[in-house]
């Protein structure tokens, strides 16, 4: 520690009072509660007092409460990694606030000797812990307050990461138990119903009494919190995920690092990562946080909340005025309940360092002995009595069911289940069967008391189904799937819910049947297709189709099941999409009764596992030019796959593939597609016209490259002979680079003396260049061996430079040669501490984060391409909208400069060798038994057939080392405090406010300007003109698009200059939505092509769907401002608009 | 609390030694007639190989114990590579690779270990693929000990998994199950020319001693062993495959040496299976991996632990005795 004051103190001299303040890692916080208690800026009306700190508790990991209304803390000192020769002996800690006056008095030492505990559960007479591989009931037999009996109650959970090991331990409405585990983790747990495996996220469901243990739901990066409304309606928060909060359905998967086919998001894409959850409830909570879900943005030191609305089948949820902000660096609030006075809870884990694996487990700055609990209560509103429940009769526990506070119901559904059922049955029956019959709720308590008891009660839950709250019937579905096999006909029972009026209770019901084993299951739940479907039910019937297919899919083979129909049997057939489905869509096609919306996605299919007449008919439909381009582009590019990957080809004559190779009016990305197509067939490059369209001068260049791969593909001689040509000579360079890349594929040393050549040109592209090469098994040594002695311009040898390196990161000997080549230095050394430590040093004095936004913004720095603010910018990096106050300035700047130094979860890249000589990188972000999907640097996905891989291995950061080089030291300093300042209270952090942050705009080319010439501005605009090109801009962090770096457009002489933005919202129910301008000075506004009476604010109702908002901005009035789109909801609509990014 | 283990370790004892008395003769096993007892030798290496049941050895240590105070005058070593939920694929230790990558893994941490004799129990989790997973499990097995043959131990030991007691409605059906994983376990031991302990057997009396004055031997639900149940099969194995009676140690010495023996095995347990492998030997390890360098420091601990367990066993005054089992409560 000592070390760590001596570096702070040499800084103290050199920084301003006012970035002291600011978290700097060479600047320890002030650790006093005091001090942290004072920088807090809490929400009007409420306040914050010390609950209990050091040495009571410390680095407290998870809380709960036990039934007397202690609350249970895991501590770890040893957190993140054992020491050889250290002694495990992390605790749980008892704490309580024995005489009521608002603060812990008590602090007793349950158990120790743990080995990080990450999950803290009281009840069944103790307590359960997780203790990294297993799960451990701890009781304490004599009374004295300490453990002395433990016993193993699961193991096999994975240890791969520490702050990934299983967690959020939390008891449901159910009497289940429910856990968390996170990505890095895989569990193989053995249990009396077999052994149960997850490798990855989840929620674990699990009922200690007879120890089945199921997967809840699947997915998630760091899920750190879980809680249910008062309805059972389950939440979850990701600490490592940038979605908020999400929506749980059972059985579901959400947003991960590499995810299924199908999964669902969660419900604030863009936002900051959050750890723990509670709903607020209870009388001494003012009524605007009731409902709220509590949680907390640990990287930007704030406790948020969140505002649930019910949303179609799912919910929206609006961020609302935090309850905490801090500026203290060490305020990391990572759990929150509400507590048995009705106030709020939370644990502050008290720490200045919160990276896991990107900051050195021994790093003594790490702080290892403190921790507070904060209590937040609202000022002037009455505290709740705590409830006595311990030694309470059994009736009044059950009226205490009934209280309006979450902690007293669930604290009391404890205690009733675990007196058992024999001591509560009587009393409950005799409870229920009293309660006022329009008392939804205390009924909802019955019901849920006998799940708990795990005592099936059919009466009351058929009464229950039948209620007039869609949300009491939503809760008894599930019950209803929980019960069905003491059910006398389960099936029966949900057939009239899966065409409820509501659609929450027919997502509950698809869900529901998916779990009972019955072949008429699947049909039933797709009976919901009669109703409208949106995109979570939709997801739903997808699930609980798949997972049923054992059931339905052998009667459906046989021909005796059509699902009830042709909609229905398509849905399902496409649902599980494998071969075993080919028979039955192959008939339904035949049959001509395939609903013609299903059509695009069986044809794709079809390419991808059909023979050969099946693959005739999506060739037929690629051939229809009445289709859009980009879906004949894929048909055709499934059946190239389908002749790569399986050899089998369309039966029948091909010569219309010639006719569509030939044609200078077919659509550019549909010729493309043909002559991948007619490469991977095969044909014969002069009679298909491979041969003229490569070198066709006006050909559209995507067309003239895929012809020249399938020219190379061919083998053919005199074919590669015009491969060879053009790499010496096509024009435009794009052109010669595609090819000089397909040259590559058969001759690499030629390959590589055209791409010197190449790269000599002033129009060359030199990555495009360089990748041709160096993607290839050989490719660099080639390339290095034909720069021996060449003379490249120096700009380009950098740019080509770069390029290597970020293709081959492991070899610099062709980074190198390019560098001589250009005549400059060999690659820059790359920094070293002391240049980390000076840039560290003079960031917060020196560094402009208003002009370093700009920077950040620059083309050519590549920022916003790779990476998103808020959602809006690209999917390579890691989100940056809290990064300041999350990572240390150090840890920035290292990760500026040597990007390889720290990669966050989710961002490594692999390498792939592919058998047909490739060498790809990327990040996986989905993996199938057929297929690897990479994401490039380019932010593409690459499809690889699984067969195809030879070798893969780890790769590093996709982001380029040197990328900041050509920056000045002051440039660098202004980039780095922009990102330093992100997040951080003020005027670069993310608001709560919904605001368009991604925008098209058009881009001013002689198409765009002659579709307004011809058809005039309105109607181009209105129409979507295809002749516009769009491109893509985000906003400033502040939500507002910067009009001065936009392109204009003057499509006649001396027409005054015009940017045409657009923007994309969805709304998922019909209704009025507000949209809130900056100003509309200068503006025309059209909705999904009408136009709108442009105003500061506008109502439009819209319908539910995907909308488009077009902006004409007049520079010549206005150009110095920005343009602000903000979404505000409607009182009485329910039409929520959530902005998106248009794929 | 001092500490966890010290104390149910006490409670065990005391039930422990009730079992000496209230346990179940091993009559009904089908003692081995083919082979001699199992001789320890000075300097083996025994390492434990298998699922949940061994997993939870290493904590519970009471094979272990009575066999190093079996043989005193031995220098014996011990490793427990059981792995919850783990098969003879070697499933459980796959991590973020393929299901091939768990079984190189299985097979690598067992040559690191350089056993001598090595004890397998593997069948429990195999054995809920009933019937129809036996051609699979058999080929697997075979697989699994052609890799551990090669690592060239002088003796393998295969076991069959336990009896279980579950409430579940299909019992029935997974007795039936474990019976036939246990036949192929028997005659793939058979077939190798390996020991083989029909554990299944031994602990078959326990699932069925359901009297309500009876100790608990299986964990809640029957699926696992509980303290009680691991102490009485460590001795009935001690009986089957070593042909030795458990030593009559001074109760203190006994959980002394216990509780020594699971801090060994917690020591050896962060070397061989540490947290965090992903950023210290994994894929992030470019982050972490100055401080896997760290995780080897761990064999000098395990070695230090060692030492203090051959001073723990030797008795001051080695006195054996008869080992009785009351055949009356057993036959009831």
């Amino acid at each position: 520690m000592s070390r760590f004051l001596l570096r702070g103190l040499g800084l103290l001299l050199l920084i301003s009072p006012a970035a002291i303040a600011q978290r700097d890692l060479t600047d320890p916080p002030d650790p006093d509660p005091k001090a942290e208690l004072a920088s807090f800026e809490v929400l009007n009306g409420f306040e914050v007092n010390l609950w209990a700190a050091e040495p009571d508790v410390f680095k407290p990991i998870q809380m709960n409460w036990d039934t007397e209304g202690r609350l249970w803390v895991a501590c770890s000192s040893v957190y993140p990694q054992i020491a050889p020769g250290q002694e495990a002996n992390d605790q749980i800690i008892v704490l309580e606030d024995t005489d009521g006056d608002g603060t812990a008095d008590s602090s007793t030492v349950f158990a120790d000797g743990l080995l990080i505990p990450t999950g803290i559960l009281p009840g069944d007479g103790g307590c359960y812990v997780a203790n990294s591989t297993e799960i451990l009931h701890l009781s304490d037999t004599n009374g004295d307050g300490k453990a002395d009996t433990q016993r193993v109650v699961l193991s096999g959970f994975g240890t791969e990461d520490t702050h990934h090991m299983i967690h959020t331990f939390r008891w449901g409405f159910d009497g289940l138990f429910y856990f968390n585990q996170s990505v890095y983790i895989h569990s193989h747990v053995e249990t009396p119903f077999g052994p149960r495996r997850l490798g990855g996220g989840g929620i674990w469901q699990y009922r200690p009494e007879n120890g089945r243990l199921e997967v809840f739901a699947r997915g998630f990066v760091n899920p750190w919190g879980h809680h249910y409304d008062r309805f059972g309606q389950n939440f979850a928060t990701d600490g490592a995920g940038f979605e908020g909060v999400a929506h749980v359905v059972p059985g579901a998967s959400y947003t991960a690092i590499s995810n299924p086919e199908r999964f669902l998001h969660g419900l604030n894409p863009g936002s900051p990562k959050y750890c723990g959850a509670v709903i607020a409830s209870g009388r001494h909570l003012p009524e605007e946080l009731v409902g709220n879900l509590v949680t907390n943005d640990f990287r930007a030191n704030r406790v948020v909340r969140f505002a649930l609305e019910a949303d179609g089948s799912s919910y929206v949820s609006r961020e609302q005025a935090p309850l905490i902000r801090s500026s203290h660096v060490g305020f990391r609030p990572i759990d929150v309940l509400m507590g048995p006075d009705g106030a709020i809870y939370v644990a502050d884990w008290y720490n200045p360092i919160i990276q896991h694996g990107e900051v050195d487990f021994r790093d003594p700055r790490r702080d290892q002995e403190r921790g507070r609990i904060w209590r937040i209560t609202a000022k002037g509103r009455p505290l709740v009595d705590r409830p006595k429940l311990a030694d309470a009769p059994v009736p009044t526990l059950l009226d205490t069911l009934t209280a309006p506070e979450g902690w007293t119901r669930e604290a009391t559904r404890q205690v009733l289940k675990e007196r058992g059922p024999e001591a509560v049955l009587p009393a409950l029956t005799q409870w229920a069967a009293a309660l006022d019959p329009t008392d939804g709720e205390a009924q909802l308590e019955a019901l849920w008391l006998h799940q708990s008891l795990d005592q099936a009660e059919p009466a009351l839950l058929s009464s229950m189904l039948d209620a007039d709250d869609p949300n009491l019937r939503a809760a008894a579905v599930r019950v209803a799937g929980a019960w069905h096999d003491r059910l006398s006909d389960p099936v029966a029972t949900l057939a009239p819910l899966v065409v409820d009026e509501h659609p929450r209770v027919r997502l509950e019901a698809i869900r529901a049947l998916a779990v009972v084993p019955d072949p008429n299951a699947a049909e039933v739940a797709l009976r919901a297709l009669t109703l409208p479907v949106d995109p979570t039910l939709d997801y739903a019937l997808y699930l609980t189709a798949v997972e049923t297919a054992p059931l339905w899919l052998p009667s459906v083979t046989e021909g005796e099941s059509d699902l009830g129909g042709a909609e229905p049997l398509a849905f399902a057939l496409l649902a599980v999409g494998s071969s075993e489905v080919m028979d039955p869509l192959m008939r339904l096609v035949r049959s001509g009764e395939l609903p013609e919306r299903f059509e695009p996605d069986a044809l794709a299919l079809i390419g991808r596992l059909g023979q050969p007449d099946d693959l005739r008919r999506v060739l037929d439909a690629s051939l229809d030019p009445t289709a859009p381009n980009d879906r004949r582009a894929r048909l055709l590019d499934a059946l190239a796959g389908a002749a790569r990957e399986r050899s089998v080809r369309p039966s029948g004559a091909l010569d219309a593939v010639a006719e569509l190779l030939g044609n200078a009016d077919s659509p550019a990305p549909v010729r493309a597609a043909a002559a991948r197509a007619a490469g991977a067939w095969g044909l014969d490059p002069r009679a298909f016209g491979l041969l003229d369209l490569a070198s066709e001068a006006d050909a559209p260049v995507e067309a003239r490259r895929s012809a020249l791969l399938a020219l190379a593909e061919s083998g053919n001689d005199e074919a590669r002979r015009l491969v060879a040509e053009l790499a010496a000579s096509a024009t435009p360079s794009a052109v010669r680079t595609g090819a000089i890349d397909a040259l590559a594929s058969f001759d690499l040393n030629a390959a590589a003396a055209q791409a010197v050549a190449s790269l000599k040109e002033a129009e060359a592209n030199p990555s495009a260049i360089v990748a041709a090469l160096a993607n290839r098994r050989g490719g660099p040594e080639a390339l290095v061996a034909a720069l021996d002695g060449a003379r490249l311009p120096p700009d380009t040898a950098k740019l080509a430079a770069r390029a290597a390196r970020s293709v081959r990161r492991d070899d610099s000997s062709l980074a190198d040669a390019l560098n001589r080549s250009g005549g400059l230095d060999a690659d820059p050394k790359p920094a070293t501490p002391e240049d980390v430590a000076s840039l560290v040093a003079d960031l917060r004095m020196q560094g402009d984060p208003q002009r370093g936004e700009r920077i950040y913004r620059r083309e050519e720095m590549q920022c916003i391409k790779c990476h998103a603010i808020a959602g809006a910018g690209g999917k390579v990096g890691p989100g940056l909208e809290s990064i300041g106050a999350s990572a240390p300035d150090d840890y920035l700047v290292e990760s500026l400069l040597l990007p390889n130094s720290a990669i966050k979860e989710g961002y490594h890249a692999i390498v792939v060798a592919t058998d047909d000589g490739r060498i790809l990188n990327g990040i996986p972000i989905r993996e199938t038994a057929d297929q690897l999907v990479l994401r490039d640097a380019e932010g593409a996905e690459i499809a690889i057939p699984v067969s195809s891989i030879e070798e893969r291995a780890l790769g590093g950061s996709l982001m380029p080392t040197g990328l900041v080089d050509p920056l000045t030291r002051a440039e660098l300093l202004d980039l780095t405090a922009f990102i330093s300042a992100m997040g951080e209270p003020g005027p670069f952090a993310i608001g709560t406010e919904v605001v368009a942050r991604s925008w098209d705009v058009v881009v001013p080319d002689g198409p765009s300007g002659e579709a307004i010439r011809r058809i005039g501005l309105e109607e181009a605009v209105a129409n979507d003109d295809p002749r516009f090109s769009w491109q893509s801009v985000t906003s400033l962090v502040s939500g507002s698009l910067p009009i001065d770096e936009l392109p204009s457009l003057t499509p006649y002489h001396q027409a005054p200059p015009l940017t045409i933005a657009r923007l994309w919202f969805d709304t998922s129910a019909e209704g009025p939505v507000r949209l809130r301008l900056d100003s509309a000075e200068g503006l025309l506004v059209w909705l999904d092509g009408s136009p709108l009476d442009p105003s500061e604010v506008m109502e439009p109702t819209v319908s539910a769907g995907r909308h488009w908002l077009t902006v004409v901005i007049d520079r010549s009035e206005r150009s110095e401002q920005g343009l602000r789109v903000a979404f505000e909801d409607v009182p009485g609509s329910s039409a929520r608009a959530q902005p998106v990014t248009r794929e | 609390m001092g500490s966890i283990p010290m104390r149910h370790l006490a409670i065990a004892l005391g039930l422990l030694v009730a079992a000496a008395f209230a346990a179940p003769s091993i009559r009904a096993n089908a003692p081995d007639d083919q082979a001699p007892p199992l001789e320890l030798q000075d300097g083996d290496r025994v390492v434990l190989l298998g699922d949940a049941l061994i997993e939870r050895m290493q904590q519970f240590g009471n094979l272990e114990t009575l066999l190093t105070l079996a043989v005193p005058e031995k220098t014996i070593r011990f490793r427990n590579l059981g792995w919850s939920g783990d098969t003879v694929f070697g499933e459980a230790r796959a991590g973020f690779g393929t299901p091939e990558d768990g079984f190189k893994t299985l097979v690598e941490q067992v040559k690191a270990t350089e056993p001598t004799v090595l004890i397998v129990g593997y069948g429990a989790n195999e054995s809920w693929d009933g019937e129809a997973g036996l051609p699979r499990f058999r080929q697997g097995y075979n697989r699994l000990l052609d890799a551990l043959e090669a690592n060239g131990p002088r003796a393998i030991v295969l076991m069959s998994p336990i009896a279980r007691r579950l409430s579940t409605a299909a019992s029935g059906e997974d007795e039936a199950n474990l019976a036939h994983y246990t036949e192929a376990i028997e005659q793939i031991a058979r077939e190798r020319g390996h020991r083989f302990v029909n554990v299944l057997a031994l602990t078959k009396p326990l699932a069925d001693d359901t009297a309500s004055d009876s100790p608990d031997w299986y964990a809640p639900q029957g699926l696992h062993l509980s303290e009680q149940g691991d102490a009485l099969l460590a001795r009935l194995v001690l009986r089957a495959l070593f042909g030795l009676k458990a030593p009559q140690s001074d109760p203190e010495q006994f959980e002394i040496l216990r509780r020594a023996i699971f801090d060994k095995n917690q020591l050896y347990f962060h070397r061989y299976r540490p947290q965090n492998e992903t950023y210290l030997f994994g894929f992030r390890k470019h982050e972490q991996g100055n401080n896997a360098a760290e995780v080897e420091r761990f064999e000098g601990l395990v070695a230090a632990a060692e030492a203090e367990i051959s001073m723990l066993k030797m008795p001051e005054q080695p006195v054996f005795e008869l080992d009785r089992f009351d055949e009356e409560v057993y036959d009831r």
